[in-house]
C-alpha cells in the first residue's frame, strides 16, 4: 500500500466511523479486512477526541456564577433600546503610532502639564457654551432602560455583566466638571426659585453618575439600576483621564471596531483586549478603560500640522480618545512580530447614521472620529471585563 | 429491543425533553434557577469543547465564559426547535471559534511554536507505546494537532455536527472538512499506534 492508498483508507475510515459514506463505500470497508484493523484504530481515536475534557470544579463555580450574574442584571437592566439592525463592523487589526501632539481639540490635549490641562479642561467646555448650538436640543430624559426586552443586544448583555462587578460598572464620565448651563437651557422656574448653587445642584441631580476621576463606582445592583435610570444623554464633553494620567497607557489592544443601529440611536462599540501577552491574559484589567469624548468642528480646530480628519460627507464630528492602542499581529512561522503602525480605518455604516468613522494613529491613545449631519446627545459606557467602550449617539429628539 | 424497550425509551426521552423544555421557559421568562440547571447539566460538554477548540488552558477559560455569556445572552432567540443541549453547544461554538480568531489576530509569544510542537508529538507517541490510554497525553496530542485538523475533528466528535454543518461553519468546502477531519484523525492515529509514516508535521493555517 502506498501513501495515496493508505491516506485515502483512512479518509474513507474516517468518512464510514461518521456515517458519511455510500451504502457502497460501506460495504467496501466492512469486507475488507486489512480496513477493519484501520477502522479500529481510527474508532480508538475518535473515543478520545469525543471523551470529555478534564473540568476543573473551582473552574465551572467560577463560569457559571459569572455567566450567571449576567443573567440576572439582563433581567432587570437593560439601559439601551431594542437592536433594529446591526450594521457589520470593520475589525481592526492596527496600531496605532503618532504623535498626540497632532490632537488639539482642548479636552483630550495633552502636550501640557497637569494645571495646563486642567485649563484646557476647562477651555473645551467654554467652547461648547460658547456654541449655543450644543445646549439647544439638550434633553433631560430620564432613562432608556428597557425591561425583559426580548432580544438582547451583545452591548446590552455585555454590559449588564459586567455592571455586576463593581469594579466594571459602567462609567459614563469623568473628571470632566459641569458647566454651568447657558441662561436659554435653564427653565423659567429654575431661574425664579435657585441661585446659582441651586442650579449646580440641579445640574449635580441629573447627572449623578458623573464621578470624580479615576473613580470607580462601587454601587451594588439596585445602586447600578437607579444610577443607570439616570444615564442622560448630552452633547456635553467627557473626560475620564486624570489629570495625572492624561497620556496614559493602558495596555488594552484594540480587537474591533462596529456599529449596531437601534431604533433611535446608532452604538459605536470598541471592542478592546488587555492581553499583549499569555501571562497578562490571565490578569484582567479591573479598570474601565479611560476615555473623552467630544463633539467638535474639525475644520476648526485642526491646522495644517495638526489635522485629524473625519469621514467624507459628514458635517459634525464626534471625537473619542482612549486609552489603548491597536495592534497587528503577525505570525510568522514560530515567531511572533508586532508591529506598531499607523492606520487609517473607515468603518462604514450602510443604513446607519453614523456617517463613517476614522481611526487615527496614536501609539498610546486611539483616535475615533464620529461623523453625522448634526450635533446628538451622546453617552459612553466603558466596561473593564471584556474591556469595551460603546458610545450611543440618540438621533431621535 | 422489543416493542415495550422503545416504549420506555421513548418515554424516558420524551420526560427528559419536557423538564429540559421546561426549564428553558422558566429561564426565558427569567428563572435563575432553571438557567442554573441548564448550564450547570452541559457545563462539562461546553468545557469541553471550549477546552478542544482552543488547545489550551487560558484560551479555553476565556472561550468558555465567552460560550456561557454567549448562551445567557441569546438565550431569548431559543425556540425549541432542537434540544437546548444541541443549540448551546452550537452557540458555545460560535463564541469559542470567535474567540480563537481574536487569538490568532493577536500576537502569541507565550505559545508552542511548530518546532516545540513537532517535540511534543515525538514525546506523546514514544510516551503512547507505553501507556496509550493515558488521557492527559492524548489531551495534549489533541492541543497540538494543528487548528485546520484539529477544529473540524472537535466539531464533529464533540459537537456532533455533520459535514455540511461543519463546512458551513467554517466556510470550508464539504470535501474539504471531510479530507481535514481524516487527516487530524490519521495524525492522532499514528501517534497513538506508532505509524511514523503519518507522523509528518503539517503546518497549520489559521482560521479567518
Amino acid at each position: 500500500m502506498n501513501k495515496s492508498d493508505s491516506f485515502e483508507n483512512d479518509e474513507l475510515v474516517s468518512a464510514y466511523l461518521d456515517g458519511e459514506v455510500t451504502e457502497e463505500e460501506r460495504a467496501f470497508v466492512e469486507n475488507d479486512p486489512s480496513l477493519i484493523t484501520t477502522v479500529n484504530q481510527m474508532r480508538a481515536v475518535v473515543d478520545a477526541t469525543s471523551a470529555l475534557a478534564h473540568t476543573d470544579p473551582l473552574l465551572r463555580e467560577k463560569h457559571l456564577t459569572e455567566a450567571l450574574s449576567g443573567f440576572k442584571k439582563t433581567t432587570t437592566l437593560l439601559p439601551f433600546r431594542h437592536r433594529k439592525t446591526v450594521q457589520a463592523g470593520l475589525v481592526l487589526t492596527a496600531v496605532a503610532a503618532a504623535a498626540a501632539s497632532i490632537f488639539t481639540f482642548p479636552v483630550f490635549d495633552s502636550q501640557n502639564s497637569e494645571s495646563d490641562n486642567s485649563d484646557l479642561v476647562a477651555t473645551g467646555l467654554v467652547n461648547e457654551i460658547d456654541n449655543p448650538k450644543n445646549f439647544e436640543n439638550q434633553t433631560t430624559e430620564e432613562s432608556e432602560m428597557e425591561i425583559d426586552v426580548p432580544n438582547i443586544s451583545e452591548t446590552e448583555i455585555t454590559e449588564s455583566t459586567l455592571s455586576e462587578n463593581k469594579t466594571s460598572r459602567p462609567m459614563i464620565s469623568g473628571e470632566v466638571e459641569k458647566p454651568p448651563l447657558p441662561e436659554d437651557s435653564i427653565s423659567e422656574e429654575e431661574l425664579d426659585s435657585s441661585d446659582n448653587s441651586t442650579a449646580e445642584k440641579e445640574i449635580a441631580e441629573e447627572t449623578p453618575l458623573i464621578e470624580a476621576s479615576g473613580q470607580t463606582a462601587t454601587t451594588n445592583i439596585e445602586e447600578d439600576s437607579a444610577a443607570t435610570s439616570h444615564n442622560l444623554f448630552s452633547f456635553d464633553a467627557i473626560n475620564t483621564y486624570a489629570q495625572e494620567d492624561p497620556e496614559l497607557s493602558s495596555g488594552l489592544l484594540l480587537i474591533n471596531a462596529r456599529t449596531e443601529t437601534l431604533e433611535e440611536s446608532d452604538l459605536f462599540i470598541i471592542e478592546l483586549s488587555d492581553s499583549l501577552t499569555e501571562l497578562s491574559a490571565s490578569a484582567s484589567l479591573l479598570t474601565p478603560v479611560k476615555y473623552a469624548a467630544e463633539w467638535t468642528n474639525l475644520s476648526e480646530n485642526s491646522s495644517e500640522e495638526n489635522t485629524l480628519r473625519g469621514p467624507q460627507g459628514a458635517t459634525e464630528f464626534l471625537v473619542i480618545k482612549l486609552a489603548a492602542r491597536g495592534i497587528i499581529s503577525t505570525d510568522e512561522g514560530s515567531s511572533s512580530v508586532i508591529t506598531w503602525e499607523p492606520t487609517d480605518g473607515l468603518i462604514r455604516t450602510d443604513g446607519g447614521r453614523i456617517n463613517g468613522v476614522y481611526n487615527g494613529s496614536f501609539e498610546e491613545s486611539l483616535i475615533f472620529v464620529l461623523g453625522t449631519d448634526a450635533r446628538y446627545p451622546f453617552r459612553v459606557l466603558a466596561t473593564a471585563n471584556p474591556p469595551r467602550l460603546t458610545v450611543e449617539i440618540k438621533f431621535s429628539q | 429491543m422489543t416493542v415495550l424497550d422503545l416504549e420506555k425509551t421513548y418515554t424516558v426521552l420524551n420526560i427528559e425533553e419536557s423538564n429540559e423544555s421546561h426549564l428553558v421557559r422558566l429561564a426565558q421568562e427569567g428563572d435563575e434557577n432553571a438557567l442554573n440547571q441548564l448550564l450547570r447539566e452541559n457545563y462539562d460538554r461546553i468545557f469541553s469543547i471550549c477546552r478542544r477548540l482552543a488547545g489550551n488552558d487560558a484560551d479555553a477559560n476565556d472561550a468558555t465564559q465567552e460560550a456561557l455569556f454567549a448562551i445567557v445572552r441569546k438565550l431569548s432567540t431559543f425556540k425549541g426547535e432542537a434540544r437546548f443541549s444541541t443549540w448551546a453547544y452550537r452557540v458555545a461554538t460560535n463564541a469559542c471559534l470567535d474567540e480563537i480568531r481574536k487569538r490568532n489576530r493577536r500576537p502569541r509569544p507565550g505559545l508552542i511554536d511548530i518546532d516545540q510542537s513537532r517535540s511534543l508529538s515525538g514525546n506523546i507517541r514514544q510516551s503512547m507505546e507505553d501507556q496509550i490510554t493515558d488521557r492527559l497525553l492524548i489531551d495534549e496530542a489533541i492541543a497540538a494537532l494543528p487548528d485546520e485538523f484539529r477544529i473540524p475533528i472537535i466539531l464533529r466528535d464533540q459537537v456532533g455536527m455533520d459535514y455540511n454543518e461543519i463546512a458551513k461553519t467554517l466556510s470550508l468546502p464539504p470535501g474539504t472538512v471531510k479530507s481535514r477531519i481524516a487527516r487530524g484523525r490519521a495524525r492522532l492515529k499514528s501517534q497513538i499506534f506508532g505509524n511514523k509514516e503519518e507522523t509528518s508535521n503539517v503546518k497549520g493555517l489559521e482560521y479567518e
